[in-house]
This record gives C-alpha cells, structure tokens and sequence, in this order.
C-alpha cells in the first residue's frame, strides 16, 4: 500500500528536510520501518530497543491515535493512500522545589499557617531578592529573609565593616570589624540558614550594572542611605518592571514603602526631584537611634515577604512613617504620577542616567560639595594654617556634638543657631565650614553665600577626615 | 554553539500570549506557535498562535502537557494556511523564565520554545529558547517585537 508519512518540523532533519515521505506498507510497524531504514537516528528518536513506540512519540493514522487503534503498530492495517502523521509530545514545566526533613521542621511554623502553607514555603524558596546595602537596614533585612528560606538572597555593598557600624548593624560581630562586609554577612547568613544561597556583588552600584544586576531577582529591596542610589534603583526597577521595596531612616523617624510601578506609583511619582545637597542628612551626618533600623528593616524584611507570598495589602501607594519619639505610625496616600518622567505615560528617562550629576553632588570625595561649593581639602587648610596664614574655621555642628571632639582654633558656631548670630560674623572675612563630614557645611555655605559672604568654603570631610588624617590623636565617631 | 538566531514576534500576538498565561494562572498554560522561517537561516517570525488546554494529569501548577490531538490539529491548520508549527509555548507560575531541566528532557531540536513567567498573576519577562544540536542545552534567542525592538 502506498502511505503518506507527516514528519514535524524536529525530525525533518533526518530525512533530509522532508515536511512528507511516501512508502510502502501493510500495516503501520512496516511503514515506521520503511522510514527509518536510512536513517537509524531517526529509528533511535521513535523506537525503542524491543521496536515499540517511544511514549514521547504519537502516531496518527488519519484522525485516530494508532495507541487508541490496536495494541501494537503490526496490528493497524493500512491501505492506499492512508496518511500517518507523526506527533511529538510537547511537555515540561517549571522546575520542581523540594524540601528535606530537615527544611520541613525548619520552616513548619510557616507550613501551618493557612496564608503559608507549603505552597507558599515552595515560592520563598523559589523568590530571587536582591537588597541593596548590608547595613543598618540590610541587617535585619537579610537576616529575615534568610530565615524565611528565601532561596536566593542577593546583597550589593561594597564597604569594610568599622566600629560605628556596630551600633546598629546586627549582622557583623566585634571580631568582623575591617573585614568587607559582604563576606562577614555570607557568613552569619549561611550559619542561620544553610538551604538558601546568598549571592554577593561587591560593587558599587551604577547606571552601568544596575540592569543587568537587577534582571536576575524578582525583588530589590532599597536598604540605601543616598539620593543618588535611591533614584538609580527606582529607575532601573520601574524599567524592568521589578517591585522595590524601599526603606529609609534618619534619627528617630523610619519610612517604608512598595514601589511597584505596574500596580501604583515609584518613588520618582513621589518625589521627582531629590532634596538639595546638604539638606537632608545621611546617618552618618545626623545620627540615628541603634534599634530604628531594626524595626524599619523588619517591615521591609514583612513587606517582602508578603509580596513574594501575595498575601494581604501590600504597602503599594501608601508610604508609612513611623516616629519613634511619638511611638506613631502615620500613613501618607502616594499618587501616581501620570507625567512621571520614567513610569509615567510618556517617560523621558528610557534608561538609567547619571544620578550623581542629577542630585548634584561631585567632586573626589564623595559626599563632597555641589559643582558650584568651593571645598578644602583639610591637607591643603593644615598646610596654609602651617604656613601662618590666619584662617577662620567655623565649627557649625551642635554643642553635644562638641563636646565629642573639636578641631583646635576653631570657632564654634552650631548651624541652628546661624540664622540669628549670622551679624556676629564679618562678611569680608575669609571662613572654612565644617561639621562632621561634609553634609551640614553644605547648608551653612549656602546660607553664608545667601548673606553676602564672599569667600567661604567647605572643610571636605570635616572633623572626620582631620581626625582620619591630620591629627590621628583625635577620636573618630 | 550555533550563533543564537532573532525571532520575530508580533505585540499582538505577543499580548495574546501573555493574556493566556495570566488567565490560566497559577497553572501552567500552553500552546503552539504558528509562522515561518526555520531560526537558522531565516529568523522565526511568529505569525499566529493557539492557546492549548493543559492535559497534565498531576500537576498544572508546574508542569504542561499539550494533548496530542491538539498537536494534530495544529499541524493540519498549518498546513492548510501555508505555516509551519514553529515550536510551543508554555509559562512559569512564579517562576523565572528560564527552562527548567525537565524542559530540557522534553525539548525537542528545532522547535522555538517560549517561557513567560507570570509572577502572581502578572505576566513579566518572556524569553525564547531553543535546543542546541546535540540536545544538551537550551540556547537563549533574543525576541523581537513587531517594531524590532530587543526585548
């Protein structure tokens, strides 16, 4: 009998691109045979070694699957002009999660709850996280998520652990200080769960890295304590369509929120432009209670996992603020922002920019003033003052900061009290700010300039970087 | 390795098929893949698709099964509108959209595979992937949308 033969576009390659082969015979065994005897590959994808069908393999004779004929292809008779068509099965799926005795007793305070259940337990394992910074906020944040069996728990810093990092940063012990963070948090990490993987970039963050860091991870969580950064992983975010979950602190006062700009605004909707230099300072700069990042990073760690679980409401359009004084939790509505210009309805920013240039801070030290502050290294300032030459250096940090540590010849001028005692100065003297490092001289520069002050300039790095340089005699804090 | 070839997809058929995977979630959804071009000489371009029914006796959440009788149909309505079926699509519940090794052991060489990740819910990264000449390994294939934009 002369019979048609349907070859799908996988094993045409073996019959030398043919969509159709016609052979002769009586039954359907005789007809795979025919076809297969130039080509034993092809015979190896559709038999098996006794000659039976492949179960990956189905055989159509006509309309009907020959399985559902007869019990074997010797038993399906043809005639002329029958058609067989050949079907692969097409089949796969996601990559099965599975857990150990050990992972069951581990997280069965999760298996029980009804909003969990192992299901749930599947998709933390399976979730991809990336938190940015290990500190204050990524201290409690990594270790939650760790515990939780958050199977993938990427971390981007690139700092060495010091002593003032202690205060807060629950994940580093005494004995860590000097060693890179990351490898300190690796290790603390891997001792609390050793079922998870914990990825580190040792790197700092750029408009160059961010997407194809980001690509890799379902979620970015915002542990960070610049502008800069803040808006770089807002952007990069949005534009791959990732949710971030951000947190801040500063002294007392934490706020938390979802970023997550297919379903509500980002924080560029919030706030497009950031703060001036100088304006808000960074912990470093103003200090902040030890246990606030603990509880902020908690509800970061919360906010996650609920995401990762879509469990309940997440923090998505609504920004919550806690103040620590008060004991207050107090939640502000965030709008999407239809001119948003990166998830709004006809962004301008496509790709990352240059964030450093958009908060307007460069220079070598990094947290240096605007393009248009003039600095001092406090190198050059020691050398001139070596030199004999009269220079005023203006103290502007509070009294109890003061009393901590002061640069000798320094004339103490808190900046709270600037404003009022501004007459006490002479505008056609020459005064160097300082403060602690750099962020409150910004601000008592502008304020100077303002009231006709001509020749100011900004201690780089302040009290800090004289201590660290010039005179080691000096505590550092 | 045989250099990666592009494929072309069109934004409709392109939201017709994240549609699909979104309403069958948290299961898997399937379906074939309908056009010409063979992705080594030509480019795939992706001209029509069908949504499949998930036959997976077990599992749906992480595993497909495309009904043979389906497979058959798709291979006459490609035939009788000058198509090829250029391979099949599947999603990942919650999952990223890399194949998984049981997909590799199912695969078959010279079909286009697609894998959406739908992650509760929403449909996100969507990815093309095809077997490399010795089935050892999937080979990603960069898309096109209509507009020749590399997603």
């Amino acid at each position: 009998m002369a019979v048609s033969i349907l070859i799908p576009t996988p094993l045409r390659r073996y019959v030398g691109g043919a969509k159709r082969v016609e052979v002769e015979a009586l039954n359907a065994e005789e007809a795979v045979a025919a076809l297969v005897a130039n080509s034993p590959d092809l015979g190896k994808q559709l038999l098996d070694e006794k000659g039976v069908l492949r179960n990956f393999v189905n055989l159509y004779l006509g309309d009907q699957n020959v399985r559902a004929l007869a019990p074997s292809l010797a038993k399906v008779a043809l005639k002329d002009g029958d058609v067989l068509t050949i079907v692969p099965a097409i089949a796969g799926g996601a990559p099965e999660v599975k857990f150990s005795r050990e992972e069951i007793l581990r997280y069965s305070r999760h298996l029980i709850m009804p909003e969990v259940t192992l299901e749930g337990q599947k998709r933390l394992k399976r979730a991809k996280v990336l938190c940015i910074g290990a500190g204050g906020l990524g201290s409690p944040l990594t270790l939650y998520l760790a515990a939780a069996g958050v199977g993938t728990i990427g971390i981007v810093d690139f700092d060495t652990l010091d002593l003032t990092n202690l205060q807060r940063q629950i994940l580093y012990s005494t004995a860590d200080v000097g060693r890179p963070k990351l490898e300190a948090a690796k290790e603390r990490l891997t001792e609390l769960n050793p079922e998870i993987e914990i990825v580190t970039h040792s790197l700092h963050l750029s408009s160059w890295n961010a997407l194809d860091l980001f690509q890799d991870y379902d979620i970015v969580a915002d542990g960070t304590d610049n502008f800069p950064t803040r808006y770089l992983v807002n952007d990069a975010c949005v534009l791959l369509g990732k949710p971030n979950v951000y947190a801040s602190i500063f002294r007392f006062e934490g706020q938390v929120s979802v970023f997550d700009a297919s379903r509500g605004p980002c924080y560029r909707c919030m706030f497009p432009e950031p703060p001036p230099p100088g304006l808000v300072p960074s912990c470093a700069e103003g200090g902040v209670l030890g246990v606030l990042p603990g509880i902020i990073g908690s509800l970061q760690a919360l906010e996650v996992l609920k995401l990762i679980l879509g469990v309940g409401e997440p923090l998505i359009g609504r920004l919550s603020w806690f103040d620590a004084l008060d004991f207050q939790f107090r939640e502000l509505a965030v709008q999407k922002d239809p001119n948003c210009a990166v998830c709004g309805a006809s962004p301008t920013i496509t790709a990352p920019v240059d964030y450093e240039a958009f908060c307007q801070i460069r220079g070598a030290e990094p947290d240096a003033g605007g393009t248009n502050i003039s600095t001092i290294s406090v190198e050059d300032f020691h050398g001139r003052r070596q030199a004999g030459e009269a220079l005023n250096l203006l103290d502007i940090r509070e009294d109890y900061e003061s009393q901590i540590v002061q640069i000798p010849g320094s004339i103490r001028f808190p900046l709270s009290e600037l404003p009022s005692r501004i007459h006490e100065l002479d505008s056609s003297d020459t005064y160097t700010v300082h403060c602690h490092k750099t962020g409150r001289s910004l601000e008592a520069y502008q304020l100077l300039r303002k009231a006709g002050f001509g020749r100011v300039n900004v201690l780089a790095g302040g009290i800090d970087a004289w201590a660290e340089r010039i005179d080691k005699s000096l505590p550092r804090y | 390795m045989t250099t990666p070839t592009m494929i072309k997809l069109p934004a409709a058929v392109e939201a017709q098929l994240r549609r699909h995977c979104e309403a069958q979630f948290p299961n898997e959804a399937c379906g074939a893949l309908f056009g010409g071009g063979d992705g080594t000489s030509s480019p795939w371009i992706v001209t029509e698709l069908s949504a499949a029914p998930n036959e997976h006796g077990e599992d749906q959440k992480r595993r497909y099964l495309v009904p043979p009788d389906f497979q058959l149909k798709a291979e006459k309505h490609a035939q009788a509108t000058d198509q090829e079926v250029l391979g099949y699509y599947h999603s990942h519940p919650d999952h990223p959209a890399q194949p998984s090794e049981y997909d590799r052991a199912h695969a078959w060489f010279g079909y286009l595979y697609l894998i959406c990740s739908v992650q509760q819910g929403h449909s996100m990264d969507l990815n093309a992937f095809t077997l490399d000449e010795q089935g050892g390994a999937f080979v990603g294939v960069g898309a096109l949308s209509e507009t020749g934009q590399t997603k």
